[in-house]
Order: structure tokens, then sequence, then C-alpha cells
């Protein structure tokens, strides 16, 4: 009988564990709506690995993932290992693949716009200007090259990216694009004791996708919008197992310019009273755009095809000769003894009609030996054609650039060991159509860092080496026709130190220090960070941040050695460009105070505020200017005749150096960044700056209005000058007496000369070339799970833009971009942009191209 | 009026998904006991599982508890303010809110059978045996198989395997 009782008893259970086993649904079956619809009892019948898979069907929309996507990113570039952001100690931002593919930017530069503190003005379709904070322009009333942001550091994966030849990053000759990319982290400040030289106003570090099994096979961006855009990337990658993963992936992108013409500036000799300069087809002309075969036609003013001209003396070569803009065709060669070469405008402007064109192929491969060791090694090729503000000083403000560069990156990490090697070599035309603008260049930096972790300390003792080299002697036809003449070499040294100290739970000290030793200027500088976080609860956290960083030596500025024959502009005849090895490097101090906090688990509130004194600016200015008597024989002959003749004095050669300047400027700054998920389906960012740059020992002239100065100041030099009279004269007396002929009179008699003039220094000068305020904000609104809707916009105010040929106001602008994304599918995803909808068109970057609306529709998959 | 219906569809099912993450914490918790061996703990009638300070896990431990059974033991739920209050846990989770407190209780536990249970960065590094992380916005865990084992406990590897396993 008992037996029977167990028997019923077992198949009771049995039955009962069947019935059980029938309730509970396979997890490969469940839809989203099944598994939502399940409470924790039933939910608790799977297993550990089914709850994961149940996890995944739900998908990542609930609120709480929100916050940790949006609110809880973590950073790697702010302490060089990883950490919340939230605890971050320095002002970071981080951007995701996912937020970057969201807003509709069409390149990195315009993702950058959601990130405070970033300055980001379009010059021409798909050509940026990125600043972080300002201090842009800086000497201001120079060549464009100038406004070149030459204080960020850009870099991809820590491996720098920057155009060492002027300062700057070149933008378009990224060899990556969105696909690759896993995140940009944006750290504002002084960073060069982390990341080296330049990282002076901050670091922007570009993280390209970690591969792992979750990494789809095959993904991309295919995008085509107004002005015959097109833009695409796509990436193969997979992880063979858990020790080997490859990727390789490729991007094209092309766009057009509104229009072909090109712009004439510096087109006045008095722009007040409409004294124009040039001359088209007999008409008078000044400042404006014009079509390549406009420009061909384009004459500077002067007596032989103007008889009213006022300038009488403005050709430098043949007065009688008419004086081109621009030939027809190029020409090379010899003219009055000096060489010449100068391409026509269709070697300038090939294309004036395309803003851009660029296409790259990167390859990666990822090894994971054992658990404590990864190495990662990457590669590539780009190649980029540009049209966009000029580096050097033409009568139009653009030109041309052509990069074509390959790389080669190994980052290696054993245990607490980190090591990262690499090369990056090509070509680069810096004005295309112009000789001595083409460069080879070669860049290798190695990097080895250790990071000992103790209890409540970590150590990162380090070492890096930098050689860089910028040669243009293979394409210049002789020597003296490049601005470098040669291979030019920068060598950088560099020992560091990072100690992060965690005494307690709350308060976090850092000290990191870095002394490089660079070869050019001779000399050992050292920056620093140091800063005090305190965590006050797990929802606020105060910091103070002390921090120096310094430019690096730029080759233009250290072995310019260049001699300008001046074909399309008047007096002077010639200008000789000298670099100036031992300058002093730009530094800049910044004192900053951080805030974050979070008012509710669904709000973040980040706030900085910053004071910055940057000393030590240089620019190559002229340092001295003689002047010539241009009519020696007219002068002598008609004193033999007892007539009275003017003597045209010009100023003939102009000697620029680089040199520093006592220039300094302070700035003083704040920006909010509020990032808000309101629920599921609606989340809100919006970032707000101001600012304000004021300079002491500011000049204000340009480089015509110091040439102007040397004149003034030569012309009071008596000595030289009673010299001049006395040589006239005494050829006069030879001549009368016949002991000389009128034919043995040079062309020119030096005058005077100086390399001094009075300097009205000014304090407290306001500097109008960063916006007072600039910010943006986004909402993305998910009314059903397939459809986001993201309007956006970026803002900035009025700014004055002083360049050498003008002073340029860039109206304060708004533009609002909306972007309505629809999910297809989990793998493809449909994207409308439309860009600066109120098409507010004005000028974002002084004499660079208006930017009016545009529309972009694309797709990404992933498969 | 099938919109509307669609639409109050997506209503319902967004409001029930607040709370998942601690309900998928809870499960987490629940299926972590069936991957580690507690030594020997017959004396002991029931499964311990401490949580400091509030969180909204308790209530999600608590419908479990009242459903589900751990090594055939009930499953007590002991929501404290001091890790002093729940002395014999088998499990004792440490939320984020309080994950300034690890250093206390890896102390308070040193040499005792239990699975200390964080949801705060590098946990694993300072004491903690599974440490809840996002990774892309999905829920996932770190695991220490050392700071497990200095407990006298003894984990399965696949529960190693389907974590994160710091070293």
């Amino acid at each position: 009988m008992l037996q029977k009782y167990i028997s019923l008893a077992l198949m009771l259970i049995f039955s009962l564990a069947v019935y059980a086993q029938e309730t509970k649904k396979d997890v490969n079956t469940l839809s989203r709506e099944e598994v939502l619809e399940m409470n924790i009892e039933e939910l608790s019948a799977y297993d550990l690995e089914e709850i994961m898979k149940l996890m995944d069907i739900v998908g990542a929309s609930t609120v709480e993932e929100l916050y940790e996507l949006l609110l809880n990113k973590d950073v790697t570039s702010a302490s060089k290992s990883e950490e919340s952001l939230f605890d971050s100690p320095l002002s970071t931002t981080v951007l995701s693949h996912d937020q970057i593919i969201a807003s509709g930017a069409t390149c990195f530069e315009e993702a950058l716009r959601m990130v405070p503190g970033v300055i980001v003005r379009e010059k021409s379709n798909g050509n940026f200007d990125v600043h972080v904070r300002g201090n842009d322009n800086l000497p201001s009333k120079n060549m464009l090259l100038y406004s070149e942001n030459s204080q960020t550091l850009v870099m991809i994966n820590g491996r720098t990216v920057f155009n060492y030849s002027h300062g700057g990053t070149l933008w378009e000759s990224l060899p990556v694009s969105f696909e690759d990319v896993d995140r940009i982290e944006v750290v504002r400040g002084p960073s060069s004791a982390l990341y080296g030289p330049n990282a002076v106003s901050g670091v922007i570090n570009i993280i390209t996708v970690d591969i792992n099994k979750e990494t789809p096979l095959v993904s991309g961006n295919l995008k085509a919008g107004s002005m015959n855009s097109y833009i695409g990337d796509i990436a193969f990658r997979k992880q063979i197992n858990d020790v080997l993963a490859f990727g390789i992936t490729t991007n094209y992108e092309t766009r057009d310019r509104e229009t072909d013409k090109i712009l004439v500036y510096n087109g006045y000799y008095d722009e007040a009273n409409d004294v124009k300069k040039y001359i088209l087809d007999g008409k008078r002309v000044g400042t404006g755009l014009y079509s390549t075969e406009e420009i061909k036609r384009l004459q500077l003013a002067n007596p032989q095809n103007d008889p009213n001209s006022v300038e009488p003396y403005l050709n430098p070569r043949n007065n009688m000769e008419p004086f081109m803009i621009f030939p027809e065709v190029g020409q090379t060669g010899q003219l009055n003894g000096y060489d010449i070469t100068i391409y026509g405008i269709d070697d300038i402007f090939p294309h004036p009609e395309r803003s851009k064109e660029r296409y790259a192929v990167n390859g990666y491969v990822e090894l994971t030996p054992n658990s404590t060791t990864n190495i990662n090694i990457s590669g590539g090729y780009q190649h980029s054609d540009v049209l966009t503000s000029t580096m050097g000083d033409m009568p139009t403000p653009y030109s041309g650039k052509v990069a074509e560069t390959g790389y080669i990156d190994l980052r290696a990490n054993i245990k607490d060991f980190n090591f990262q090697a690499n090369y990056n070599g090509g070509d680069i035309d810096f004005m295309t159509g112009n000789e001595g603008f083409e460069l080879d260049l070669r860049q290798f930096n190695a990097t080895a860092e250790y990071n000992l972790k103790l209890d409540k300390i970590a150590i990162r003792p380090g070492l890096n080496y930098q050689n860089i080299s910028y040669d243009d002697s293979p394409y210049i036809s002789t020597l003296g026709r490049g601005y470098l003449n040669g291979k030019k070499v920068i060598d950088i040294m560099a020992g560091s130190l990072r100690l992060d100290y965690k005494p307690t739970d709350k308060l976090r000290l850092i000290a990191a220090l870095r002394t490089e030793k660079y070869n050019h200027p001779d000399k050992f500088y050292t920056s620093w960070q140091f800063v005090g976080s305190y965590k006050i609860n797990e929802n606020n956290i105060f910091r103070l941040v002390y921090s120096r960083a310094n430019q690096s030596s730029f080759l233009v500025n250290a072995h310019s050695n260049y001699t300008w024959n001046l074909i399309n502009r008047p007096y002077p005849r010639v200008m000789q460009f000298s670099g100036n090895k031992e300058y002093d490097l730009m530094t800049t101090d910044m004192f900053e105070l951080g805030y974050r906090v979070r008012p509710a688990k669904n709000i973040l509130i980040d706030f900085e505020a910053y004071y910055n004194v940057s000393n030590d600016f240089g620019a190559l200015m002229p340092d001295y200017a003689d002047l010539y008597i241009k009519n020696p024989a007219q002068i002598v002959q008609q004193l033999l005749t007892a007539q009275t003749v003017t003597p045209v004095v010009l100023p003939d050669s102009v000697h620029m150096q680089y040199n520093n300047l006592k220039l300094k400027s302070k700035q003083l700054g704040a920006s909010v960044n509020v990032d808000w998920v309101i629920n599921e389906k609606l989340m809100a960012n919006a970032h707000f700056s101001v600012q304000q740059t004021k300079l002491d020992n500011y000049l204000g002239l340009s480089r015509d209005n110091t040439i102007e100065m040397l004149i003034g100041d030569a012309q009071t030099h008596t000595d030289e000058t009673n010299a001049a009279d006395t040589q006239i004269g005494t050829w006069a007396y030879l001549i009368a007496n016949g002991l000389m002929s009128i034919d043995d009179i040079p062309a020119q008699l030096y005058y005077a000369g100086s390399n001094n003039f009075e300097k009205n220094y000014k304090n407290d000068y306001e500097h109008k070339s960063t916006p007072s305020y600039y910010g943006g904000f986004s909402l993305t609104y998910r009314p059903i799970e397939k459809l986001e809707i993201m309007p956006s916009s970026y803002f900035y105010g009025e700014q004055t833009f002083e360049n050498q040929y003008g002073t340029v106001k860039i109206d304060s602008k708004f533009i609002f971009n909306t972007t309505v994304a629809y999910k297809a599918t989990d793998k493809l995803t449909f994207r409308v942009t439309g860009k600066n909808l109120f098409n507010q068109d004005s000028q974002e970057y002084a004499f660079m191209d208006k930017v009016p609306t545009m529309v972009f529709a694309g797709v990404n998959f992933k498969f | 009026m099938r919109k509307k219906w669609i639409v109050l569809i997506m209503i319902a099912s967004s409001l029930s998904m607040h709370g998942q993450n601690a309900m998928f914490k809870a499960l987490f918790m629940f299926n972590f006991a069936k991957y580690i061996e507690w030594p020997d703990q017959t004396d002991q009638k029931e499964f311990i599982i401490g949580v400091l300070g509030n969180d909204e896990i308790v209530s999600e431990l608590n419908k479990l508890a009242s459903a589900r059974k751990i090594n055939n033991k009930t499953i007590v739920i002991k929501n404290v303010k001091d890790v002093k209050d729940a002395t014999d846990s088998n499990i004792f989770f440490i939320p984020t809110s309080k994950s300034s407190n690890i250093n206390n209780v890896k102390t308070y536990f040193a040499n005792k059978p239990t699975l200390i249970i964080c949801e705060d960065q590098d946990a694993c590094f300072n004491g903690a045996g599974i440490n809840y992380t996002m990774q892309g916005g999905k829920m996932k865990y770190e695991i220490s198989r050392q700071n497990i084992s200095c407990h006298n406990l003894n984990v399965d590897q696949k529960l190693i395997a389907l974590g994160i396993e710091i070293k």
C-alpha cells in the first residue's frame, strides 16, 4: 500500500514537473511582450543563461538602461584608465557611436557640436574649424593660418593626428569614419601632462570599436544629400575566437560647394571711399566672388590699364606690364633675375565646385592571448582633397589641400604595462598649385607606461619619444622654392609620472607631471595637472584643477626659409620668411572648478568654470624693411637738366621672422551641460558656454601695418637718407663730367631701412574672435519603438574676426536641425536629416562659403 | 481605433518596464546561488540575503522569497542599515548608493561563507565576489573567483563563463 502511495506521489510530482516544464516556454520563441508580461515568479523558472537571453529580448529600452547609456558612460581619456564619466577628474564629455549616428551628423566635426565648450564653424560643405573653448585667431590680424586651431590635440586611440608643420588638425585626413568609432572622448583644459604637447585647450580622442562577439559582421552607413554630397562607410569585423579578432573598414565622401566661384579679397585701396583695386574687362572691381575664367582676366589697376590710376608703381616687376592676379597659364622661370613660379588658376583650383573628397581603408587585428594581455594592431591609408581656407597668402582666402597618408599603430597592454608605437607617413600638399607647399611627412611616436595599482594609490610612470619630419625637397624644382627647403625634424623625448591617490572613498588627489626635451627649441618644458576631487555622495562631486600645457615646436615657425618673390601683389618686391629655432613655445595655465550633480537619477548636470592665461604666442612678422629709390637714373638726369623730380621711394624687401610676441591672453569662461532622461520616450540634452577673452600687450598691427611702421621709421634715419642723396649727387657730378654714363646707374638705390618702430601696446583689449556665448540642445523623442525624432540646435553669438586683409563680422547664428529615423528592423534604420532648417546661411568662418539649408537621407545597417 | 489600442498597449508595456532592472538583478542573484556551493550549513534552515540600505531590489527579492527556495531553504531577505544586522547572510548585496561601504562589509564578512555582491565600478578589485555592471546598455556581471573562494565558497565554472571574469 505504501508503495502505491509512494508511486502515486512520485507520479504526481513527475506530472507537476512536466506541467511546470510545459508552462516554461522556450526562450527562443518568446516575444518581447510575452517576456514583459511575465512576473518574477514565472521568470525564476529560467536559469541564468536563459534570463540573459530574456533580457536581450526585452532590449535596451528600459528607463534604467537609458540612464546607463546616456548618464553613466565610461571614459578613459581623463585618467588613462576606464572610469565612470561622473567620477572623471577633468571636464569630460563622451559621444557614443549611437549618439553620433542618431544626431544625423555627417562627419566628426559636426558631431562635436553636441559637446559643451566646443566651437564648430563650417568653412565649406564638409570642412570645419573646430576649437575647444576658444583662444582662437591669436595672434590676430594675421594670415588665415593663425586661425587654425593648433591648441587641441586630436588622437585616434591615443595616436596623435596633428599637423606639426603648421599646427592644427587636418580633419579631412583622418582615416576613420563613423563605423570605425565606438566613441569620441573630449577632455577640456590643458592635458599635456597626460598626452604631450599641443593638448593645450584640450584633447579629442576618437576611440575605435573593440571587436567582440556582439560586433556585427557587416555594418555601415550610407547617406546622400544636398550639394551632391555622398557619404558612406562599411565595416567587416569578426571575432574568430577568444584570441583573435579582425576588421576591415572603408569610407568615401564627396561634397560640392553651393557655387564654383572663388572669393578674391583684399580688393580695395580704400574701402571706405570705394576705391577698388582690380580691373575686370575694363571695369574697376573689388573684393568679390569670381569664376576661374574671370579670375584669369582679373588685373591690378595700374597706369597701363587705367589712366586714372593713382597707384603708379604697383607692379614691382614691370610697371607697364598688366599685373594679372593669376596668370591664365602657369609660368615658371626667371624674371628680372629672380626665380619665380606661379601656377595658373586651373592648377590652383582644378575643381572649384567641389569642397571635399576623401576615401580611406583601415584594417584592425586584435589579439587576446590571455586575460591579461591584449594587442591591437591597426593600419590604414587615406586620400583627401579639399577646398578650404588657405594656409598661405594668395589673393584668395581659398586653397586646395591634398593629403595622401598611411599609418600603422600598435597598442599592447600586458597586465599593467601599456605600450603604444605608431608611424604615420605620406605626402601632404598644403596649397595645391603653388610650388613649395607639398611635403613628405614622417611621424613616429612611441609610449611606454606602467600602471602600478596599490591599495589607495595608482602610480603611472611613462616614457615617450616622438620623431617628426617634413621634407619639401622632393617637390621643389630647385632649393629655395620651398618653405623648408629640405628635411626638417622635430625630436621630443619625454618622461611622465601620474599619481592618483584616494585617501578616502570621497577624496581623490591627482598629480601628473611631464617633462619634454625638444631639439628645437633646445629646452626642457614641463607640463602638469593637479586635481583634487571630492565626492560628497553618489550624486555630487566637486573638483579643482590647476594645469599647464604647451604647444610643440612647429616646423614653419622653427625652420621657415622661404623667399617670396611677389608676383600677385604690389610692393614689396620680395619677402624673406625665416624661422626661429629657439623661440619660446606657447603655454597655457588654467584654473578650473567643476561640479557634477545628479539631482535625480534621470538628470545629470555638469558645470565647469575656468580661467586661463596664455603666453608666448608668436607669428611670422616683419622685423626689417628697407626702402629703395626706384628711379635713380631719372633723378640724376633731371638734376642735370635742373628740373625737379620726385624720387620714387618704395619698400623693396621685407624680412619676416618668427618671433615671440608679448601678447598675453586671459580667458574667463564657464559651461554647463544637462542630460535629462525625461522618460523612455523623451530625452533632452542642452549645453551652454560663455566666455570672455582679454588681451594684454596687444599691438593690433597686421603685417602690412607693420611694414608701414617700419618704413615710417626708416625715413627718419637721416644718416642713411643723406647718404642716398649724396650718392645721387655723386652720380650727377660724375656724369656731368663725363666720368660715368647714365646707363651705369643701377635700377634702384638703397635709401633707408628699419627694424624698429614705436609700439603702442594695449592692455585689457577685448578679443572678439571667440563668441561670447555658444551652445546647443537636442531632444530625442521615440513615440513608438521604430520611430525616433530628434530636433537639435547649435548656436553662437557674433564674432569679430581680425585678419590681415580686413576685419570680418561673423553674425550670431542659430542652426536648427531635425533628424527622423525609422527603424525598419533591428538591422536596418532609415534616417532623414534637415540641416539648418531656418536657412540662416550666413558665413560661419571669415571669407568662406555661406552655409545654407541641406537635406540628407540615408540608411544604417548591421548584419 | 486600432491605433489607439496600440498606443495604450505600448503605454502599458512602458509602465511595466519600470523597475525591471531591479527584477533582473534579483533573478540573477537567485540564479547565482545555484552555481555557488556553500560549506555545510545544515544547522541553518534559512537562506539569508542581506541588503544594505533601501533599494528596489528588496521588494523583488521578497516576491522571489515568497515563491521559491534556495538549496531547499526558505529565502529570508534582511534589509539592514548596518552590516552587523545581517550576521549570517549567505549573500550580501551592496547597492550603488551604499558602495562606499565595501571595505566595512569586506572586513565584516572576512572568512565567513558570504557571497558579496555589489554594483559599483571596480568593486571586484575591492573585494566583491560578483559585481553588476552595465555594458552597451545591457546588464552583465563581473565575477572574481578569488574573492568568492576566500569566503570558503566553491563556484561553478559555468557561472564564471557566463560573466566577465576579473582576475
